[in-house]
């Protein structure tokens, strides 16, 4: 469980990145942020996972979160499996090493992600995908009860946005909770519950998925015209999301 | 290159010390056979004070403390150099770009130019080297997460700082009496070795050491960056001037006893990553003791190759830069994605 | 030994080799010397002949003077002793190197001429670049500088219309050659030609000397740095000269180009019979008593380790008290058990150089005395 109650953050002073937010997110459950570019979906999620100090307001959360940035490089090419065991940084010790238990831990997520085969590789050989699979095994191997990922899918081709999609609903039914920030509604309408509209600092919006992804709401946040379009797969209905590329510079 | 696996690498690089010390104990400009020097350095173990063959006197007195200071000197700043490289979470950091050496080359300097016997030389390099680091402290202070090049962009102002009033106090050194001294001692050299000088260069360095020891896994951690760090719980300000201030102390020790010797810190930790991978539970003890072998090596050849002494810190820039140009050259790829 | 610093050089002597003083002074003043030979020996302002005094200098540049220089300025550091030395004054001086001040300062000149001390100083950097501006101010008649370290330091006082005695220094010919011009330019060649000759004659009574010895000759070995780094003689040094003249051998004599960097094992390894602290550091036999590293010397075990003299001069390096350092080194290298004649020697010197005669307390420090005294064959020198 992740509770945001009236937090508000900005970076300079006088001027708000969002204020007045309040969100729960509950076990078991995800929450999607979306949001044009610069509106503050990143600066929210780091407030979350208590990577920035709210101005204002309060975060509470039952346990460690597990935040899961953008995949990148780095300076040094760690192995996999030496990535995901410095996800136990609070179980070992200040002066200790990681053990035997540290390290099943950390084998146990990269399966559990998917990634078990590749634990001997080294991260930056990895694939775009690869990288953002061993990043949650990370992030899993804290045994943390809530997640927080920051645009998980972007940058990715389909299949690999697909494969994160999978993982998360599973860990999902799992009983994890999830926050996510996503440039991509159909997804947020795919895997979310509860979704986070941010508009602006006085614009922010929450409420069920279904309700508040509409052709209506989207358009108005993304400023251009957004269409839904149903269609049927193995007898289930399912909505798409398209554009029309061309109207936005009329 | 495949890595070799912990055990491995350490065993490898430790039996490689153990065999380049037997050497350094005997070449030198005085004969001492193979033979002999084992049977000085066993007895020597047990033996009497009073040393007093030639023989003996040249292992015992001569060559065992330049060896022991050439190990803490040139392991010191290999460790010293690959804590820096993580903390900075940049490969072509060394301890000079913190501006340590600067600060503690400007302390023995002016120990020397006042004249002032061996014990300030080394206060003076501990002080200056820390005050070096305070400044640095100062600078970046007042930020919430100080961002990593402030730190860089302030080790170089601070560095140019003391390397300023370094080129003062040789400019206002009497060019007959003490500018040599602080030269020469500036250009690097353990030729002054004595076992006074070992004791005063071991508690700092194997203090600093032991702590980046300790630390050695968290330094994984700290190397991804603040952010990254953060998020896995753990402080990474007050882990990176922990790191920080256990390398001034290693940096302030070997500088006090044998001058700037550059290059060490920057090569060693690098050479090791490209053997051993990045990942600091080996990479530490294994630059430490590759640090230790090639400055024994370095000392060794820097006394035999003429009857004259060449000092350390051109030996070891002379063979260090281009081993590491061919190195750059050959790995350009390597170096920076999958050093 | 104030030469121009170059690196592993300090004294600039270990360039050039000190040979056999035949001289080749013909070409350096013989000319002046000639010239002046028609008198103008005094201090008179009314000489009538101009461009009567004619000094060639070590750059090969020809100095034409009408009357006698009453006013020079010196800028390499021995040149200030040596004019004085020359003149038997410090009257013709008005400004001089900082480091030639302290030297003053420090050493028995101060107490031979307290007028010195009020002398000018601070005409040159510490890499003798002039100071053009506070030159011109002392209106000097000539500047002594060095000719061997570029003309970056020459050309901007011959621009500002000074006419500038260039110098080399290292070898016995150069100090021949310095006494020569000095005592030329100062009018008084004869004076130049009386300390070459006492000179001359010094040196061929040691080489007759050191003819009559016999048996294996004792090695020296001359530090010229000791306390933070090791520093000798080799071959291609004044010292290496003045150790074989008295008829003892170099043990650093592999050493080429000039003063060498050494390490304890080399020095173990020559094991020389006697050694020799300079004195450009504060290095004292002490130092190497109390060091155990030091015990199997022979130089050690025979107690035979000295710290040089420091007179008007320093005696390691050339100098116009050169003379007393050859009679030092022999009675050191070859004791014949009997007191010395150096005190009586010096006494004489001081007074043909300085004017001066020096009290036995003064000798002692010259000799130092105390830091030597627990060397062996050092009572020879004590005071009766």
């Amino acid at each position: 469980m992740l509770e945001l109650d009236d937090v508000g953050f900005g970076y300079e002073p006088g001027a708000w990145v969002f204020r007045h937010l309040s969100l729960t997110v509950p076990s078991g459950s995800i929450t999607a942020v979306l949001g044009p570019n610069g509106r503050g979906k990143t600066t929210l999620v780091r407030c979350a996972a208590g990577l920035l100090k709210p101005r204002e307001g309060v975060v509470t959360h039952d346990g460690p979160i597990g935040f899961v940035p953008q995949a990148r490089g780095g300076a040094f090419a760690y192995r996999a499996v030496d990535m995901v065991l410095m996800g136990r940084v609070r179980q070992v010790g200040l002066f200790a090493s990681p053990g035997r238990d540290d390290r099943v831990a950390a084998i146990d997520a990269m399966e559990r992600t998917g990634v078990g085969h590749l634990r001997d590789r080294q991260f930056p050989t990895l694939s775009g995908g690869e990288q953002q699979l061993v990043l949650i095994a990370r992030a899993l191997a804290s045994d943390c009860p809530m997640l927080v990922l920051d645009e998980p899918s972007t940058g990715l081709d389909l299949h690999n946005q697909a494969q994160i999609l999978s993982l998360l609903r599973k860990l999902v039914a799992d009983g994890m909770g999830v926050l996510l920030t996503t440039h991509h509604p159909d997804q947020a309408l795919f895997l979310a519950d509860s979704v986070l509209l941010m508009g602006g600092p006085d614009d922010v919006r929450t409420g069920p998925a279904a309700e508040l992804l509409t052709d209506a709401e989207l358009s108005r946040l993304y400023a251009i015209d957004v269409h839904t379009l149903t269609y049927e797969q193995n007898g289930n209905e399912r909505r798409a999301i398209v554009t029309r590329y061309g109207d936005e510079l009329d | 290159m495949r890595r070799p696996n912990t055990p491995t690498a350490v065993a490898i690089t430790a039996v490689a010390l153990v065999v380049v010390s037997v050497v350094a104990l005997s070449v030198g400009r005085y004969p001492v056979p193979l033979w002999h020097v084992v049977g000085v350095v066993t007895s020597g173990a047990f033996g009497s004070d009073s040393v007093s063959d030639p023989e003996r006197t040249v292992v015992i007195l001569v060559r065992l403390p330049r060896l022991l200071l050439a190990i803490l000197v040139g392991g010191g700043l290999g460790l010293a150099g690959a804590a820096l490289q993580a903390t900075f979470r940049n490969p072509l950091v060394s301890p000079e770009i913190i501006g340590v050496s600067a600060g503690a080359s400007l302390g023995g300097a002016l120990a020397l130019l006042l004249g002032l016997g061996s014990i300030f030389l080394v206060g003076g390099a501990f002080v200056f080297g820390l005050s070096a680091l305070a400044l640095l402290f100062v600078l970046t202070l007042g930020r919430s997460g100080t961002p990593m090049l402030m730190v860089v962009l302030g080790g170089v102002v601070v560095g140019s700082f003391f390397s300023a009033l370094v080129s003062l106090v040789t400019y206002v050194a009497d060019p007959y009496t003490t500018l040599p001294a602080i030269v020469f001692w500036l250009l690097g050299s353990v030729a002054t070795a004595t076992s006074t000088k070992v004791v005063i260069a071991a508690v700092p360095i194997l203090a600093g050491a032991a702590v980046i020891m300790l630390l050695r896994w968290r330094l994984n951690v700290l190397s991804l960056g603040d952010e990254e760090a953060e998020s896995l719980g753990m402080n990474p300000s007050r882990m990176r001037w922990t790191i920080l201030v256990a390398t001034s102390l290693i940096v302030a020790g070997a500088v006090a006893v044998s001058g700037v010797i550059g290059w060490v810190g920057l090569v060693i930790p690098h050479l090791a990553r490209m053997w051993v991978g990045p990942d600091h539970r080996v990479l530490l003890p294994v630059s430490f003791l590759a640090g230790a072998v090639y400055l024994v090596l370095i000392d060794s050849l820097a006394r035999t190759m003429t009857a004259g002494e060449i000092p350390l810190g051109v030996l070891t820039a002379m063979i260090g830069a281009p081993v590491f140009f061919l190195l750059l050259r050959g790995n350009r790829d390597r170096i920076w994605d999958h050093a | 030994m104030e030469l121009p610093p170059r690196a592993q050089d300090p004294t600039g002597a270990a360039t050039r080799l000190d040979l056999p003083r035949r001289s080749i002074l013909a070409g350096a003043v013989g000319l002046g010397a000639a010239a002046v030979l028609s008198g103008c020996g005094s201090d008179s302002p009314a000489t009538t002949n101009p461009r009567s005094i004619v000094v060639k200098d070590q750059r090969g540049t020809t100095l034409k003077f009408d009357k006698p220089v009453r006013r020079i300025v010196t800028i390499p550091i021995p040149a200030a002793a040596i004019v004085m030395a020359v003149d038997q004054s410090a009257a013709h001086i008005v400004g001089m190197n900082d480091q030639s001040w302290t030297a003053v300062r420090d050493g028995i000149i101060s107490t031979i001429y307290p007028t010195a001390l009020h002398i000018a100083h601070g005409v040159a950097a510490e890499d003798f670049s002039p100071n053009i501006e506070s030159i011109l101010a002392l209106r000097p008649d000539v500047v002594v500088q060095w000719s061997s370290q570029g003309n970056g330091i020459i050309t901007p006082l011959e621009n500002a219309g000074l006419p500038v005695l260039g110098v080399d220094y290292g070898t016995l010919d150069d100090l021949e050659i310095w006494l020569t011009m000095f005592s030329t330019m100062l009018g008084k060649p004869e004076r130049g030609e009386a300390m070459n000759a006492r000179t001359a004659t010094a040196q061929d009574a040691m080489v007759k000397e050191a003819a009559t010895r016999a048996g294996r000759p004792p090695r020296v070995l001359y530090f010229l740095r000791f306390a933070d780094s090791m520093q000798v003689a080799g071959a291609e040094t004044f010292n290496h000269e003045y150790i074989k003249l008295v008829g003892a051998e170099n043990a650093a004599a592999e050493i080429t180009g000039g003063f060498g960097d050494v390490d304890i094992e080399q020095v173990l390894r020559w094991d020389p019979d006697i050694v020799l602290l300079g004195t450009f550091d504060a290095a004292l036999p002490k130092d190497i008593y109390d060091d155990p590293v030091w015990k199997d010397v022979s130089a050690v075990r025979s107690r035979r380790v000295y710290k040089v003299p420091l007179g008007g001069y320093r005696w390691d390096p050339p100098s116009q008290e050169t003379p007393l350092m050859w009679r030092w080194l022999a009675d050191i290298a070859f004791p014949t058990g009997a007191a010395s004649g150096l005190r009586t020697a010096i006494t004489d010197d001081y007074g043909f150089l300085y004017r001066t005669a020096p009290t036995p307390t003064e000798i002692d420090d010259i000799l130092w005395m105390d830091d030597n005294s627990a060397s062996a064959s050092y009572g020879q020198f004590r005071a009766t």
